[in-house]
């Protein structure tokens, strides 16, 4: 136990220092706004937080978590804590999963220090990135149960529902491995019915607030084929896909991709290493050492699988069918986020990597600091080839202020009588001059306390737009497109008032309000009020939040189980 | 192979792997510093992959 907890100490202190370096300046006071990174001040406890007001609940609940600690600390405090975290957490969980303090150092340094960390943290998916960071707890958690230590099932509940607290896809990619650990063949540990079906049962329960939401709540158009296309994994080395994704790069979006990864030579190294890696853990039989590694293995394969599957020619046409037919198939959309499960197992590889190199000098005879140097020039490849990675991303992100006018109209919207609130250009991203002009998620969903409609459609480059799932914003879209008649659109969808942001472009749409009463004016906002809006019909009633009651019965289940599994056990 | 000789070969190993990594290292901050452009442009229509 001493040992883990040295080894998961030194993964956390690597971990730490990783993300401090990586965050770099974005970690002084203030906000990182990018692409879907968007914190605010103060996120409420909403219909919209919980997920259970008709949209697509894409960050539920980590939303919900957020709006929680929002009441705690300050929300870029919360930002930056939620990124640490991250780091220090992926370092200590991979750290836990070798076996020494250098080939832990080395497996959290790549866990914490690799394309798949940093493309996502570039685009701002925080939720992802938790999950992967419990990927490794739920490794330990599920080992803990083939191995029938006392209080392990507990244990893992507590793990499944951490997991489940990061978001939809951090919850999968946490059960894809700890459902692999359970069910992959190892001798001397034990393989139940009982432990599958109680993280079966906590896993579903624990989930309830998307996946309810998703199937009962939401709109029910099918995901676009364009999506499909557009959300692809991509080459981001000239190592074509397979090579990317092998690296742990391969990310949809050239905007986060990295220069470096763009050499032949910085991204041919990173998979030579990966390639080593590989090549030694089956030299070695690593699947023989226990259902940790066996279950990693098998879940890393089956994450490198489904990235790539949707990029290549054989699997295209049954990932695309799998997405566009399959109820809750969007979660497949973005496959190159599966990739995290195999970056976590080049992770543990490359630290018996390490491990080896040290062990190799020391049979030659070397002297132990000489042998445990030359280890540690070995572990530092994550760091080499991804260079860019360091200081904010390369200076990328910043921690910026909103003005003091969006602080001071979100308060005065909040105050005004019921109605909902349209924000204008008619987009969804946005550009700010207080932000450095980086694309970001317009942030007015977050800052107000009511409801907020926005255009969800997603414009990419080239001109293609992968359509929204809002039925509601289809039909001001349409009705801004052909400039008839908008304020009374708005009303008839429920919309009170229309809030213009000035400094953003102009050809994504603005209304022509003609008469509208304009009722504040602050730096670049315009707030206008439509008059009453028709009332729009409530959102399915009480029983929206059934997914939350299951959520909360998964917890009284896990904390059941630890009472009495601590219970038994004190016996 | 003698002992001696496995340290040798052991210790050059070391340091070609050093050399290797700092001139990919060297690589990577031109590569990366090369990049650097001017903040994302405020184009007409924001995309969601600029």
């Amino acid at each position: 136990m001493r040992a883990t907890f040295g080894r998961r100490g030194v993964g956390a202190v690597v971990g730490l220092v990783c993300g401090l370096i990586a965050l770099g300046p974005s970690l002084a006071p203030g906000f990182i706004l990018r692409y879907d990174l968007v914190f605010v001040p103060h996120l409420a406890l909403s219909d919209r937080t919980l997920g259970v007001d008709g949209s697509v609940p894409r960050a539920v609940p980590n939303d919900f978590v957020v709006a929680l600690l929002s009441h705690l600390a300050p929300g870029w405090v919360v930002e930056k804590v939620l990124l640490l975290a991250v780091f220090v957490l992926a370092g200590a969980g991979v750290g836990a999963l070798l076996r020494s303090r250098l080939g832990a150092a080395a497996g959290a340094l790549v866990a914490c220090w690799n394309p798949y960390v940093a493309e996502r943290l570039s685009i701002g998916h925080w939720g992802y990135l938790l999950g992967y960071a419990c990927v490794p707890f739920l490794v330990r958690a599920a080992t803990a149960v083939r191995r029938g230590d006392p209080g392990s099932r507990g244990w893992l509940g507590v793990w499944l529902l951490a997991g489940a607290a990061t978001g939809s896809t951090g919850a999968v990619l946490g059960m894809i491995a700890a459902l692999a650990v359970l069910v992959v063949p190892a001798t001397g540990a034990r393989r139940r019915i009982g432990d599958l079906l109680w993280a079966v049962v906590v896993f579903v329960l624990a989930n309830a607030t998307w996946w309810f939401s998703y199937l009962f709540l939401a709109p029910s158009t099918g995901t676009s084929r364009i999506g499909v296309a557009a959300f692809r994994s991509a080459a981001d080395t000239p190592w074509g896909v397979a090579g990317s994704l092998l690296s742990g790069g391969g990310i949809w979006n050239q905007g986060v991709w990295f220069s470096e990864r763009g050499s032949i030579v910085v991204s041919g190294l990173a998979l030579v290493v990966v390639v080593l890696a590989v090549g030694l853990a089956l030299h070695d039989r690593v699947w023989r050492a226990g259902p940790d590694l066996s279950g990693l293995a098998v879940a890393g394969l089956v994450g490198l699988l489904l990235a790539a599957a949707s990029a290549l020619p054989v699997g295209r046409d049954v990932m695309t069918t799998l997405i566009t037919d399959l109820p809750g198939g969007g979660l497949l959309r973005d496959a190159q986020k599966f990739v995290g499960l195999w970056m976590l197992l080049v992770a543990v590889l490359a630290g018996r990597l390490v491990e080896r190199v040290r062990s190799v000098g020391a049979a030659a005879g070397v002297d132990r600091s000489t042998a445990a140097a030359v280890a540690a020039l070995v572990a530092c490849w994550p760091v080499v080839t991804l260079t860019g990675f360091a200081w904010g991303l390369g200076g990328s992100l910043h921690a910026v202020d909103y003005p003091a006018s969006y602080t001071r109209m979100a308060a005065r919207i909040d105050a005004l009588p019921a109605g909902a609130v349209a924000v204008f250009p008619w987009s969804l991203y946005r550009q700010y001059s207080f932000d450095d002009k980086v694309v970001v998620l317009d942030p007015w969903q977050r800052l107000l306390d009511r409801e907020v409609v926005v255009n969800d459609d997603l414009p990419l480059v080239g001109g293609a737009v992968v359509p929204g799932e809002s039925p509601q914003a289809a039909r001001i879209t349409a009705a801004v497109r052909s400039g008839h008649n908008v304020p009374a659109t708005l009303r008839r969808e429920g919309v009170r008032y229309v809030l213009v942001q000035t400094d953003q472009p102009e050809s994504s749409g603005l209304p022509d309000l003609g008469a509208t009463r304009r009722i504040a004016s602050d730096g670049s906002l315009r707030l206008y009020d439509l008059g009453s809006a028709r009332p729009q019909a409530s959102h399915h009633g009480p029983w929206r939040y059934t997914g939350w009651l299951l959520a909360g019965l998964a917890i009284l289940v896990v904390c059941a189980q630890l009472v009495v599994e601590g219970l038994t056990h004190r016996d | 192979m003698g002992d001696s000789n496995k340290k040798v070969l052991y210790n050059v190993g070391g340091a070609i792997v050093g050399a290797v990594l700092a001139t990919v290292a060297i690589f990577g901050l031109i590569a990366q510093q090369g990049s650097i452009t001017q903040p994302q442009k405020f184009s007409s229509t924001i995309n969601y992959n600029q």
